[in-house]
């Protein structure tokens, strides 16, 4: 009996040292001069911050990375999550979207954090500074309205 | 067909008001019947009312056919041609309408109230639904499976994106 324990536990620690040499596919930061969300439109200093600490981990050029993220089968996760999430929204290049696209996405903002979609909650469990108030969630519901506004006026 | 009506939430709601406005008039006219005539126990205490009270419903709905809405018929900002009501009444309103036990489709969009969108709102909306229908993604896939006939056809698509792009080009004007 206890020689299978064994042999399993070093089966799995097998596996678990070999997964690590298979590529993750975590995407890098390629920021753009000029194309940051922060550069063209005007975020208030509350906001901003909520953003930053709630969304750039999945939706932006300036990715932090943490520890875990380096670690298989947790980097696979990571990985898809910020590719998915930068195909869907990247506020890093905010500035390569037409008019109209910004006003699209500004609307699905509205709406994902509005009705507490977003940010995922497999972040907030491990990000407590992205588990995100009523209020705060309001403050980002309303600028993304606002500047969708502003930006149809343009 | 109720549900095809972007206004039938509205029809409720002044129903529910009118009955209101009955129950009110129905009690006091017991209250009436009770004080003035002091006919407790005669049968017309008990009939008199009821008379009166359907009679003020009949009438009241005899009004409401004739003119259903009165003043209060919403604002649209944009009218929806024939034919992509039809498709959307085919293909979509049975999960995005105000009714619809999907939580997720109807946080996403509402046809039943989609006219009364802003304009901002409805370009953002009118984006997000010719992206679905270029990437294939609506009906959902699982739904399809179950009940393949409401499948946009090629056709359909095409009507609808080119629609939504249209209508997003004359809103951004
Ligand atoms: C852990 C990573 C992660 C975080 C943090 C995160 N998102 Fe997302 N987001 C995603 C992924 C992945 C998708 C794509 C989801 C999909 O396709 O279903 C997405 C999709 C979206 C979409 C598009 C939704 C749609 O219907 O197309 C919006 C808008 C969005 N996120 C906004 C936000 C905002 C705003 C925040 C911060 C409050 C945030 N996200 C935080 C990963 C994340
Ligand atoms: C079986 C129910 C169902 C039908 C039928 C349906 N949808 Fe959806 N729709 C959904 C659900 C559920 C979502 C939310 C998906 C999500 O959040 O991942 C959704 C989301 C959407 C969105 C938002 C997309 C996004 O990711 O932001 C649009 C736009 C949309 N549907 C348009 C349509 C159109 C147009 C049709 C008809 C051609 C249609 N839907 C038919 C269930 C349905």
């Amino acid at each position: 009996m206890k020689k299978i324990i064994k042999i399993l536990l070093i089966f799995f620690l097998g596996i678990f040292v070999i997964i690590q040499f298979i590529p993750s596919g975590r995407p890098g930061n390629e920021p753009v001069a000029g194309q940051d969300i922060f550069e063209i439109a005007s975020i208030p200093d509350d906001v901003g911050v909520l953003l930053k600490n709630a969304c750039f981990d999945c939706h932006s050029q300036s990715v932090k990375y943490p520890w875990y993220s380096y670690v298989a089968p947790v980097s696979w996760l990571v990985a898809r999550d910020v590719k998915f999430g930068r195909e869907n929204l990247d506020f890093g290049k905010w500035g390569e979207l037409s008019k109209r696209d910004k006003m699209k996405i500004l609307g699905e903002i509205s709406d994902e954090v509005g009705d507490g979609f977003m940010p995922m909650q497999i972040y907030i469990t491990m990000h407590s500074e992205a588990n995100l108030s009523d209020e705060e969630r309001e403050l980002i519901v309303n600028w993304a309205e606002e500047l969708a506004e502003k930006i149809f006026e343009e | 067909m109720e549900g095809k009506d972007p206004r039938f939430h509205r029809i409720n709601s002044i129903n529910f008001e009118l009955n209101k406005i009955f129950i009110y008039e129905f009690l006091f006219i017991v209250n009436l019947n009770i004080k003035k005539m002091k006919i407790r126990n005669s049968g017309l205490f008990v009939l008199l009312p009821v008379l009166t009270g359907a009679f003020l419903m009949l009438t009241a709905f005899g009004s409401l056919d004739s003119n259903p809405l009165g003043d209060v018929t919403p604002e649209e900002t944009i009218t929806i041609p024939d034919d992509i009501q039809g498709i959307f009444d085919k293909s979509c309103f049975g999960c995005h309408n105000s009714e619809s036990t999907s939580d997720k489709a109807k946080k996403k969009l509402l046809l039943d109230q989609f006219t009364e969108l802003s304009k901002v709102k409805l370009i953002g909306k009118l984006s997000e639904i010719a992206e679905t229908v270029e990437k294939n993604e609506m009906p959902p896939e699982k739904f399809l499976s179950k009940y393949p006939d409401k499948a946009l056809t090629n056709d359909e698509a095409k009507r609808l994106k080119e629609w939504a792009d249209k209508t997003t080009d004359d809103l951004m004007k």
